[in-house]
């Protein structure tokens, strides 16, 4: 997993319990809490334990602290530079949704060595619509949801997200119903 | 005009007309493109240069909008045709920050044609310039090199964070070893030392530039050099560490004679790098209180099988013999005698295993008079099977701090060890003034016989357990009241002194530190 990921987690960790929290989690997880370097590839393995610690010492389901991620990585990223790569996505959840294979094209482009995942709309009704996620991880379908909550709320969107099939051989997309809120 | 064919041959008999693009198709091939007529004035442009330019309208003169600077001297349309091809760099006039590179080229129709991208460092400037990565065309890298240097950027900043951080852990884990009494040297993968903490160049007498001269071998054939003759047989200890078969944490006991003598744990761990971390633990003084132990309770187990031999022989006679009432009589007396002497034997080594334990802790000090101490401690030990008496002598008005019971103890203990030791009787002699020593103040009491006394040899050991001047056993005594008063004294924050010579007499001297005035 890309540094920037790790480096995310550690920032969500520090905004909630601090210093102090980070270096237990890094304790729990047998991880050095020096730091990552966002362009460093890390194994995938160090993430998936670092959210594990995370779950216990906060005591949170993992897909709790998945989803708490996903949703945090849209404010992160935003505030770590990439503000007018997330402002190029779309003026609204659904156009951003669209655009996001060619955005993530943008950053395969730039760093070929990083597995990105793929997504793909399609539309059921106005406000209503499906979101198709593959990737060659698993187990990151909650943070997927978090994500798009997060992107609701960068669009000011009241929405609902479901998670209604889960990635299976006969699939090898998640998929998940998104619905807009009418207030 | 040759061309390349789609199949890439460069074939002479087939010119391929080079591609056309429509209008929209050049638009979006060039978004930021700059189209001017003979006059050098504006014609039309591409939609993200007027985003980035809105200044930039039909009709105005490229002078107007644009300075260029490169190359020179392009002031007629001729001379811009010259330079077709060639790199051209514009800068925006007035506030506008826009910069323009690219190339001029000569349309059909003599127009001029400027096919520009701006220049456009970070992604902030790219905010700046009002524009998104959608405004660039696809094939176009410059908001992709953004994003690498935006990221390039993190990494260096994480870089110089994870540094800042290993250096502050670094100083930590510094202060922390060098806090220790414990030694702890560190050697690399390639065997060369990298650290050393004040603690292992003090056992060792190494300074710490000297150190960095040895790698681990040299390191270890320094160490064998100090060791103590016998252990020299394994000259290089933490070679016998570094083995396979070795348990590194439970690791080795070595003895050094130099630079003094001392007895050292030295265990060891392989770090995750290849290098070798060895820790050394100054083990002397633990290791003399076991061997103490180990003496003691040696002693203690002798001492108490000379009375019960004693008395089980008196007993067994009994048993087996008959005897006349008187001789019955003495017998009984015997293991009567023999008995108390365990008892009290038994006593005071639980007082002596209780006094250590406690070490200090339980003392009720409290400011007492020294007069009433030692009149306490006189009348204490009131003999009527001799003559011989306690002279009092001076008695200084003083306070002093101490536990009331425990101090009379002490006194107590010396003063009948006085008349044990005068078998032909003659006075003891008890008197006490003022002095001081290491900023403090103490009441020094002194307690003098005319007994036997002691050898200087003698005088060395006075304070063992178990120790006994007079080896026949005509004296009555377990060898260790001398040192329970000499523990109880020292629980104060006093000491006790002893000056002897055979066949003179002995003085004791109690120094007990006075009460604050």
């Amino acid at each position: 997993m890309y540094g920037l990921v790790n480096r995310a987690v550690e920032q969500l960790v520090v905004s909630l319990k601090g210093e102090p929290g980070w270096r237990g989690v890094c304790a729990h997880a047998g991880v050095s809490s020096d730091g990552f370097v966002a362009t460093e590839i890390y194994d995938d393995k160090l993430t998936f334990d670092l959210v594990n610690a995370v779950s216990v010492r906060m005591g949170l389901p993992v897909e709790t602290v998945l989803e708490a991620f996903g949703e945090y990585w849209i404010t992160y990223t935003a505030a770590e530079g990439y503000e007018s790569i997330m402002d190029s996505g779309g003026n609204n959840l659904r156009e951003f949704l669209g655009n996001l294979n060619s955005m993530h094209g943008r950053v395969e482009a730039t760093f070929a060595h990083l597995s990105i995942p793929q997504f793909r709309v399609e539309d059921i009704s106005p406000n209503e619509y499906h979101l198709f996620y593959r990737s060659t991880r698993d187990g990151l379908a909650p943070m997927v949801i978090g994500l798009v909550k997060g992107l609701g709320k960068r669009f000011d969107q009241a929405i609902e997200v479901r998670h209604n099939h889960a990635k299976a051989i006969v699939s090898e997309e998640d998929i998940f119903l998104v619905r807009h809120v009418c207030d | 005009m040759s061309a390349i064919d789609a199949s890439g041959t460069n074939d002479h008999a087939f010119s391929v007309m080079p591609p056309s693009l429509s209008g929209q198709a050049f638009t979006r091939a060039f978004p930021f493109y700059l189209q001017l007529d003979r006059q050098l004035r504006v014609v039309s442009m591409g939609p993200s240069l007027l985003k980035a330019y809105p200044a930039a309208q039909t009709g105005l003169a490229l002078s107007d909008l644009f300075r260029v600077t490169r190359p020179l001297t392009l002031s007629t349309i001729e001379s811009w045709h010259a330079h077709a091809g060639e790199l051209i760099l514009l800068r925006g006039l007035g506030s506008t920050p826009l910069n323009l590179r690219g190339c001029a080229e000569v349309s059909d129709d003599g127009n001029l044609l400027l096919l520009v991208t701006p220049v456009v460092n970070s992604l902030a400037e790219q905010r700046q310039l009002g524009l998104d990565p959608n405004d660039f065309p696809k094939h176009d890298t410059t908001s992709d090199s953004l994003l690498l240097a935006q990221t390039t950027h993190m990494a260096t900043m994480d870089a110089k964070r994870m540094s800042e951080r290993l250096s502050a852990r670094t100083a930590q884990m510094n202060s922390i070893l060098e806090l220790s009494d414990n030694g702890a040297v560190y050697f690399g993968a390639d065997a060369t030392l990298r650290y050393t903490n004040t603690a292992l160049r003090q056992i060792l007498e190494m300074g710490e530039a000297e150190a960095f001269d040895l790698d681990i071998g040299a390191f270890d054939a320094r160490l064998g050099t100090l060791l103590r003759p016998s252990d020299q047989s394994d000259s290089q200890p933490l070679s016998r560490l570094m083995a396979p078969t070795q348990d590194g944490v439970a690791g080795i006991r070595i003895e050094l004679v130099k630079p003094r003598v001392a007895v050292i744990h030295v265990k060891s761990a392989r770090t995750q790098e290849g290098g070798w971390v060895f820790y050394f633990r100054d083990i002397t003084h633990e290791d003399a209180v076991d061997r103490m132990k180990s003496e003691f309770l040696a002693a203690a187990a002798h001492e108490l099988r000379t009375p019960m031999v004693s008395v089980l022989g008196f007993i067994e006679l009994l048993i087996a013999r008959k005897f006349s009432d008187e001789r019955r009589a003495d017998m009984l007396g015997i293991i009567h005698r023999q008995s108390n002497l365990m008892v009290k034997m038994i006593n005071e080594l639980l007082d002596l295993a209780r006094i250590e334990s406690e070490r200090g802790l339980e003392l009720q000090v409290a400011a007492h008079p020294l007069n009433v101490i030692l009149d306490n401690t006189v009348k204490g030990l009131m003999r009527r099977d001799t003559d011989s008496q306690v002279i009092m002598g001076d008695i200084p008005h003083a306070l002093v701090m101490v536990d009331l019971e425990k101090i009379q103890k002490a006194v107590g203990n010396v003063l009948s060890n006085a008349f044990k030791y005068s078998p032909g009787g003659g006075d003891v002699t008890l008197a006490a003034r003022l002095d001081a020593a290491e900023d403090a103040e103490f009441a020094v009491i002194e307690i003098t016989d005319r007994g036997i006394g002691m050898t200087p040899s003698q005088l060395t050991r006075a304070f063992e357990r178990f120790y006994r001047v007079d080896a026949s056993g005509k004296v009555p005594g377990t060898g260790l009241g001398l040192s329970i008063a000499k523990e109880l004294t020292e629980m104060h924050r006093g000491r006790i002194e002893l000056s002897s010579e055979a066949g003179e007499g002995t003085t004791a001297r109690f120094w007990l530190p006075l009460a604050p005035h």
